[in-house]
């Protein structure tokens, strides 16, 4: 059965965005182990500013970059508790995020809706390639060995 | 069909971390799931400078199962070797990693040129049992640590006996199996428990022989070393307990390593003369019939069940019934080691039994006629079947939870002694 992947790139070559600094996803639609792009889905603006708010938590604790969207840099723990969710409500159908880093509360969240993060740097396609044949794999009771 | 196994008596390969935590300064770094340590630590007499608590681990997940936890492992070595104040750092792969086709050899290979010996040994749980992993963790250090010596010192013996923590006399045993060499005239070397650490390791290559003291664990391992090292070796396959053994070991032991007859009887004489003087001055009790069971059954693994049946049947005179050896034996071994259960004094044979499911030796156990209440020594599993028989029970094997054991041990001419007064201090309570 199909399932949807989302993506956080910039350029759609690389994974090279964190979940915080990500301001949309590309979905890639994945049926076995083929996959094409389906569609780019954008961050609601009033999200990426919702949790500026910071609440005494001292958010990011002076790191600059992404954590305004919760859980982008996984620095603090606190950082972006329920920042993260609008971003978790658009990709809520998807099987899978793959994103640079996540933060551990952004995982969490996603971990609650069964969504499997993995942040890595690598080619969007190598993390798909190797996604899609995991999920096979797994989905088929195949044995999962890497060839 | 999927078979149900119940109530087995070992733990997966990993469990060879235990082994490495016997290695003074030695600390394993495990390529695993993040539950694996916590549910292979037993819980006592396993803290102190390394417990697994602390054990480096990369506590994989669903991330590193597709893309590879080469990375993880990577940073997990380089990291401890920071922050871990240790002489040795075994790397111990779990199954995951395993199935996945995490090149561990590899990763590890590039601290060879650390400050500190960094190896590896292959311990996935679908590899065997933590009996097989102990055999992993020494054939690791034989082939990525130890070099072949160009001398030998003469007498030094390296000794090869009880896996540590799954054995819980294994401490107390090896000391004094060292103290009985010692005493005729060998400097023995062993590579575990307190005081005893890399420069033991260090110490492998020059030994005149080495002695393994085991049905069939570590002798993998002397071959290895055989080969390797050019180390010939001493296989004796029963644990001496008790004088009658003990005192063949010793001659055996002697006659092998060419020492002075002479002295090796001197020590022999000594030994039992003081062994039979504690029998002798108990004979009432042993002479008492209600006292102790008319048969017995060892369940334990083979080291245990064969050391400890030959010491009630040829020590004690007590009768062997089925003895059970839990240890998934290597099939290869089995003849031997069961032809050894037919070596006992006054013509008497025992049948020994492969066995690892724990339902099938207590039916067994509940069929048998053991002409009365029986005797069993095994593990804490067994206690229970025991009791329904009004049997006595003494936990001598793995799971232990009926017995707290720091140093104390079983071997040779004191252990048989210990080993009798555990069993008497459980047969003569029946009476109070």
């Amino acid at each position: 059965m199909a399932y949807l992947i989302a993506v956080a790139s910039s350029d759609e070559v690389n994974v090279d965005l964190t979940f915080g600094a990500a301001e949309g996803f590309t979905i890639y639609e994945v049926e076995g182990t083929s996959y094409r792009k389906k569609e780019y889905r954008q961050v609601p603006n009033e999200s990426n500013s919702a949790d500026v708010g910071g609440n005494g938590y001292g958010c990011g604790g002076g790191n600059e970059a992404g954590c305004g969207t919760g859980g982008g840099c996984g620095a603090g723990g606190g950082c972006g508790h329920g920042g993260a969710q609008p971003k978790v409500e658009l990709i809520s159908d998807c099987r899978s995020l793959v994103c640079k880093k996540i933060g551990f509360q952004a995982q969490k969240q996603l971990e609650k809706k069964q969504i499997a993060s993995f942040d890595v740097s690598c080619s969007v396609e190598d993390a798909l390639t190797k996604i899609s044949t995991y999920f096979d794999k797994l989905d088929n009771h195949k044995p999962y060995r890497r060839a | 069909m999927a078979k149900l196994l119940d109530k087995q008596r070992y733990k997966c390969a990993l469990a060879a971390m235990q082994t490495v935590q016997a290695i003074d300064r030695a600390i394993p770094v495990l390529h695993s799931g993040p539950g694996c340590a916590q549910k292979l630590s037993d819980g006592t007499g396993s803290s102190g400078y390394f417990s697994p608590n602390i054990f480096p681990c990369t506590s994989i997940n669903e991330k590193d199962v597709v893309f590879g936890g080469v990375k993880k492992l990577h940073s997990t070595i380089d990291n401890a070797l920071k922050v871990i104040d240790a002489d040795m750092y075994v790397v111990l792969t779990g199954c995951i990693p395993e199935i996945v086709g995490d090149d561990t050899g590899e990763v590890v290979s590039e601290f060879a040129d650390s400050d500190k010996p960094v190896i590896y040994a292959p311990t996935a749980g679908f590899k065997g049992n933590n009996y097989k992993g102990h055999e992993q963790v020494v054939v690791a250090i034989i082939d990525q640590y130890l070099e072949k010596a160009e001398a030998r010192q003469k007498g030094l013996v390296n000794i090869w006996a009880d896996v540590p923590y799954q054995d819980l006399y294994w401490l107390g045993n090896l000391r004094e199996l060292e103290n009985l060499l010692k005493e005729i005239g060998l400097t023995p070397n062993t590579i575990f428990g307190y005081n005893r650490g890399i420069d033991n390791i260090n110490k492998i290559p020059y030994a005149e022989f080495n002695l393994v003291i085991s049905p069939w664990v570590s002798l993998k391992n002397a071959k290895k070393m055989e080969r390797k090292l050019g180390i010939p070796y001493l296989h004796y396959k029963t644990l001496p307990i008790g004088a009658f053994e003990t005192s063949k070991f010793l001659r055996e032991v002697g006659k092998y390593a060419n020492l002075d007859e002479n002295k090796v009887e001197e020590v022999i004489a000594e030994h039992e003369k003081y062994y039979y003087y504690l029998i002798e001055r108990y004979a009432d009790l042993f002479l008492e019939n209600r006292v102790i069971n008319k048969q017995f059954s060892v369940v334990a693994d083979a080291h245990y069940a064969l050391g400890i049946t030959k010491f009630l049947t040829n020590d004690l005179g007590l009768i062997p019934a089925k003895q059970f050896i839990t240890d998934d034996t290597p099939k290869e071994y089995r003849e031997a080691i069961a032809e050894e259960f037919k070596e006992l004094n006054y013509g008497l044979q025992a049948e020994a039994v492969f066995e690892t499911d724990g339902y099938k030796i207590h039916e067994a156990i509940k069929e048998h006629d053991y002409h009365g209440y029986p005797l069993i020594l095994g593990g804490y599993y067994d206690k229970e079947v025991t009791e329904d028989l009004s049997g006595n029970f003494l936990n001598i094997s793995w799971p232990v939870n009926d017995k707290v054991v720091f140093d104390d041990f079983i071997v040779g001419y004191t252990g048989g002694i210990r080993l009798i007064e555990d069993i008497y201090t459980v047969a003569v309570q029946r009476f109070n």
